[in-house]
């Protein structure tokens, strides 16, 4: 099977494999990238988190059947986390979104964290390149809702949807911090529930604040607060018409692209200092370290020593 | 570092049909996160075109059914001949639950390679695995 | 002068406690340390079966002190709150629980036949159960149920399947128990339009329903509806029947299906009881008080082998519910107060491998739902499952069980015989306690709904599941056949029951034809009354009565709610995620 043709072609199966080399870092599947990365860049990366419990999966489920609806293929990539003693998952995102499995036009791919120290998983940005190069036109990414994975989310995403629910407790707060000021869109899910009207006080008082601080900025994108019962698909028109019109925005000033090329350079940049990272390790002379054990090295001095063996190398 | 650098397995659990009993799978999956394999489970009530589906797109390794009801002898050959004609044929394809002895002949012939009756020992599941996964890599090198 | 008198006692026990205390340390250090240094335990931890408790080698008055345990408050005595001694005034000594057993009957058109057949053996009471596709909200002919039309129960299309089935003497028949659930609204009309049909007077009869839907979505898996839903649909059916059908039983809580799904006992009561709390809370919104709510909930609690958990579960389960319904709601009706229970050995015990040593499990737990008060009925499942439908002879087996414990071991002699032992007394407290604590902790995340809402319970089911597969696998827990004397030759064959294809056929060529033959826009209007019920948050019931009447099938109706409610997938559908 020529996986990158397939990737190329919208295959399924090629585009499947494809991900999971590089999910493995198997080589092959940086050779897949290179041969598909000239027609990545239309697709529209839409970021979803939130606190456990907001119904977040729930709605994506209902998001993908309106996109659907306007006629738009769509890619999910859903993660969860990998447990750090055993490297092993359980991945269950699937499970809200069966309907959509025999969709040809909606692909479903469920990925573990397996342990990256910086959160987001790198295989998560390079399953969206796949599915940007197969031609869907929506991506999603959704993420397990704590952690650093919810703040990683945003420089991976065109659009970050930050989803809430009444009834958490202090459900700003439940909302990370760091998401608040960087989300650019809000929605407020099981609308219907009591203690709705609470939580929009809460959140419009927060977007109210976030809107002075940033009156000083040029930023023309005001993020929307919206409702929605995602168990009866109310309000994800929408929602959707709110993501289309930040799509758009974006588009119009170049901040679409931007924001792409923004992305790739912090991925090329974390690829390089984790091959940096991994030389500088592999290379480290034992004779530094073990006269910084013995203390008769500082750790700059041996810092100093250890850069200056790998730019020898 | 080190499970970073070891492919780990990946696993599609699911349960065709509409019976709803989970305690099988639910032990099952978590015996494969301890063995360090990345389990995705598809849900309930699933039918053979959504597992296979679901299959090929988490470009699985392993599918695994578990199945209490009678309807395993028309879903499960269903499911191995869609995976077989969507070019996934290669994928390990294991059944779990009530099967009669008398069944296991004709959903062999039709393409499920093992069949592990209630009561079996996870730890001959993991076992089984393992030693699948390692003749794969051994080949493929 | 009392409470001097109350004071010296409280002093005296203090002092009696200490001193058996320092006698316990004594023997320990002179008699029983010695005789263990030379002969070592047998396990390094003895602990609970399903709790996974430590268990003590001697329980001594001591214990009862340190878990501040009172014989007022704590026991009392029978028919008296709390109940812990039991809620019968004369224990089994007037009348000797209500036996029964699982007869494995529903299967399809041969139902009326062997309901018949069981009335003319003397039964007056029979158990409906349905198959997947009625119990999943599915006609006979929707493509996803294909294969499992008339496989677990019956198949009940319209309201023409059950006059079908009703084709029975309703002079004996006196109870009817409807096992359905998700589409209870549904299922509750068809059996009143049913039973209309033929002139049954339905103060003369009890229609028992189990509308358990909030344990379906914690482990048992048969939902249709979102939770929120789900509880209003089982809140209209237990309204409806109080004021139109107050001699029927609205609701059963079963916490024998989280026993199986691997609950602890201290899980199951405070899972049972939260769930009921949510059932509570929505009713008595209705206008309802509790007075009146209360005696309406039934329940089902099934023991295991750990003997005394299952003795002790039973005590702590009376004296909890007692507890719950007077602090919480300020009932005041000893009928309020009275848990009404129904108890049963588990299957999950049992073995496919030498099915004789089931007997004896059988009877040990019998023994024990015995000690620990057998409630107002008890069913021995067959020793056998094996086999698919009940051999005479497990039959007969199963009932001379629960004679032989009532009529010749003297259990039932005299009530509650194990009151004061020490162990079963701390074991009744710790288990109480810790019930009320996990009660406090549902309650603080919002209630069972919320519990459920966020996989809270399956989670917890999750993780207990994987432990106790665990513990038999690494030979940590002992079952004998499975892992413990098992016998290397045994071939234990599973036979399934296999359904004929032609019943599904017909089933399916039935109901196409009966909506064929139907006035369609006399059926179309009334299930748009139904979406408009399901809408306005009207009771649901009487618009399903309508429905069904002019022959609305099961799955239209179900349909049509789905169309307002939504479906329900699961999160944490796999415990434990």
């Amino acid at each position: 099977m020529d996986v990158a043709a397939g990737v190329l072609a919208g295959t399924v199966l090629a585009g499947a494999r494809a991900i999971r080399w590089l999910d493995d870092r198997d080589p092959r599947g940086a050779e897949v990238l290179a041969a598909v990365y000239a027609h990545t860049g239309q697709a529209q990366v839409i970021g979803i988190t939130g606190p456990p419990g907001a119904g977040k999966s729930t709605l994506l489920n209902a998001l993908v059947a309106e996109q659907r609806r306007r006629g738009r293929r769509v890619g999910v990539i859903a993660i969860d986390p990998s447990s750090p003693f055993t490297g092993g998952a359980i991945l269950g995102d699937r499970v809200r979104m069966a309907r959509h499995s025999v969709d040809p036009d909606v692909f479903i791919r469920s990925i573990g964290t397996r342990g990256h120290a910086g959160g987001l998983s790198r295989s998560a940005h390079d399953a969206c390149l796949i599915l940007d190069a197969m031609g869907y036109d929506i991506i999603f990414v959704e993420t397990v809702g704590v952690g650093q994975d919810e703040i990683d989310i945003v420089s991976l995403a065109h659009t970050t949807l930050i989803v809430g629910v009444p009834g958490l407790g202090d459900e700003v707060q439940a909302v990370k911090a760091g998401l608040l000021e960087t989300g650019d869109l809000f929605v407020i899910n099981k609308a219907d529930r009591e203690g709705y009207e609470a939580t929009q006080r809460q959140f419009e008082l927060m977007l109210h604040l976030r809107a002075e601080a940033a009156a000083a900025d040029a930023v023309a994108w005001v993020p929307p607060l919206l409702r929605a019962v995602a168990t009866r698909e109310e309000g994800v028109a929408e929602i959707v018409d709110a993501t289309d019109e930040h799509a758009h925005a974006l588009r119009a000033d170049g901040e679409f692209a931007r924001r792409s090329a923004r992305r790739e350079r912090a991925q090329a940049l974390t690829l390089a200092m984790d091959a940096v990272q991994r030389e500088l390790y592999e290379q480290a002379d034992p004779s530094i370290l073990a006269a910084l054990e013995a203390r008769q090295l500082d750790p700059y001095a041996a810092a100093e020593l250890l850069l200056a063996n790998w730019r020898q190398e | 570092m080190a499970h970073l650098e070891a492919r780990p397995l990946r696993v599609l659990l699911a349960k065709l049909g509409m019976d709803t009993h989970t305690v099988g799978v639910t032990v099952i999956a978590h015996a494969l996160r301890e063995a360090g394999m990345e389990v995705i489970f598809t849900g309930l009530k699933q039918t053979p075109a959504m597992v296979a589906a679901a299959a090929i797109q988490e470009d699985v390794d392993v599918v695994g059914i578990s199945t209490l009801s009678a309807g395993h002898t028309r879903s499960l050959p269903e499911l191995a001949r869609l995976l077989r004609e969507a070019g996934a044929g290669e994928k390990l394809l294991l059944a779990g639950g009530v099967i009669p002895e008398e069944d296991v002949p004709l959903l062999k012939e039709a393409g499920v390679d093992r069949i592990f009756t209630m009561g079996a020992d996870t730890r001959d599941i993991v076992a089984y695995l393992n030693e699948w996964w390692a003749e794969q890599q051994a080949h493929s090198a | 002068m009392k409470d001097h008198a109350a004071e010296r006692n409280a002093a005296s026990v203090d002092e009696f406690a200490s001193a058996i205390e320092e006698e316990a340390a004594r023997w320990q250090r002179e008699t029983r340390g010695p005789f263990v240094a030379e002969h070592p335990e047998r396990r390094e931890a003895f602990l609970t079966q399903a709790l996974k408790w430590p268990i003590n080698p001697l329980y001594t008055p001591a214990d009862l002190e340190a878990v501040g345990f009172d014989y007022q408050q704590d026991l009392g005595f029978p028919g008296e709150f709390p109940y812990t001694r039991g809620t019968a005034p004369n224990g089994h000594r007037s009348d000797f629980w209500t036996m029964t057993q699982v007869t494995g009957f529903g299967k399809g058109e041969a139902w009326a036949k062997r309901a018949r057949y069981m009335l003319d053996q003397g039964l007056s009471g029979l158990i409906l159960e349905y198959d997947l596709a009625t119990t999943n909200g599915y006609d006979s002919d929707d493509p996803l149920v294909a294969g499992e039309v008339g496989r677990a129960g019956m198949a009940l299309d319209s309201l023409e399947d059950l006059e079908q089935a009703f084709d029975l003497p309703f002079d004996k028949l006196k109870y009817l128990m409807s096992v359905c659930n998700a589409p209870q609204p549904v299922n509750l009309a068809m059996l009143i339009a049913a039973l209309e049909k033929k002139g049954v007077d339905p103060r003369d009869f009890v229609l028992h329903i189990v509308n358990g839907i909030l344990i379906e979505y914690t482990c048992v898996g048969r939902y249709i509806y979102p939770p929120e839903h789900g509880l209003r649909l089982a809140t209209d059916c237990i309204e409806y029947i109080i004021r139109n059908h107050p001699n029927w039983a609205p609701i059963s809580i079963i916490a024998a299906q989280l026993q199986p799904a691997k609950a602890n006992p201290v899980q199951e009561i405070a899972f049972s009881l939260a769930i009921a709390c949510a059932y509570i809370d929505a009713t008595l919104e209705r206008g309802l008080d509790i007075d009146t709510v209360a005696p309406y909930f039934h329940f089902v609690v099934n023991v295991d082998m750990d003997f005394f958990e299952g003795i002790c579960k039973l005590r702590a389960f009376r004296k909890c519910w007692a507890r719950l319904m007077r602090e919480r709601y300020g009932a005041t009706a000893p009928a309020a107060m009275k848990i009404r229970i129904m108890t049963s050995p588990t299957t999950v015990a049992l073995t496919l491998q030498q099915p004789l040593n089931n007997i004896g499990r059988l009877a040990i737990m019998a023994t024990a739902c015995a000690l620990g008060g057998a409630g107002e009925s008890m069913t021995t499942p067959l020793h056998d499952e094996a086999h698919s439908l009940p051999a005479e002879e497990a039959i007969r087996v199963g009932a001379a069980l629960q004679h032989i414990v009532a009529h010749e071991t003297g259990v039932a002699e005299t009530i509650d015989p194990l009151a004061g032992s020490y162990y079963v007394e701390t074991l009744t407290k710790q288990i109480e306690t810790a019930a009320f604590e996990e009660m406090q902790k549902i309650d603080d995340m919002g209630g069972a709904l919320k519990a459920i809402e966020t996989g809270y319970f399956q989670r917890a089911l999750g993780r207990e599941q994987y432990e106790r597969n665990r513990d038999i696998e690494e030979g940590r827990r002992k079952w004998v056949g499975v892992n413990h004397l098992k016998l290397a030759e045994e071939r234990r064959e599973i036979s399934i029951f296999r359904l004929d294809d032609s019943m599904e056929d017909e089933q399916v060529q039935k109901v196409r034809d009966l909506r064929a033959r139907r006035d369609q826009p006399v059926v179309d209007a009334a299930l748009e009354k139904v979406r408009a019920a399901a809408r306005s948050g009207a009771n649901m019931v009487p618009v399903c009565l309508e429905a069904v009447k002019v022959y609305a099938t099961h799955g239209e109706i179900c349909h049509a709610m789905r169309d307002v409610f939504g479906e329900y997938a699961a999160d944490s559908q796999l415990g434990g995620i």
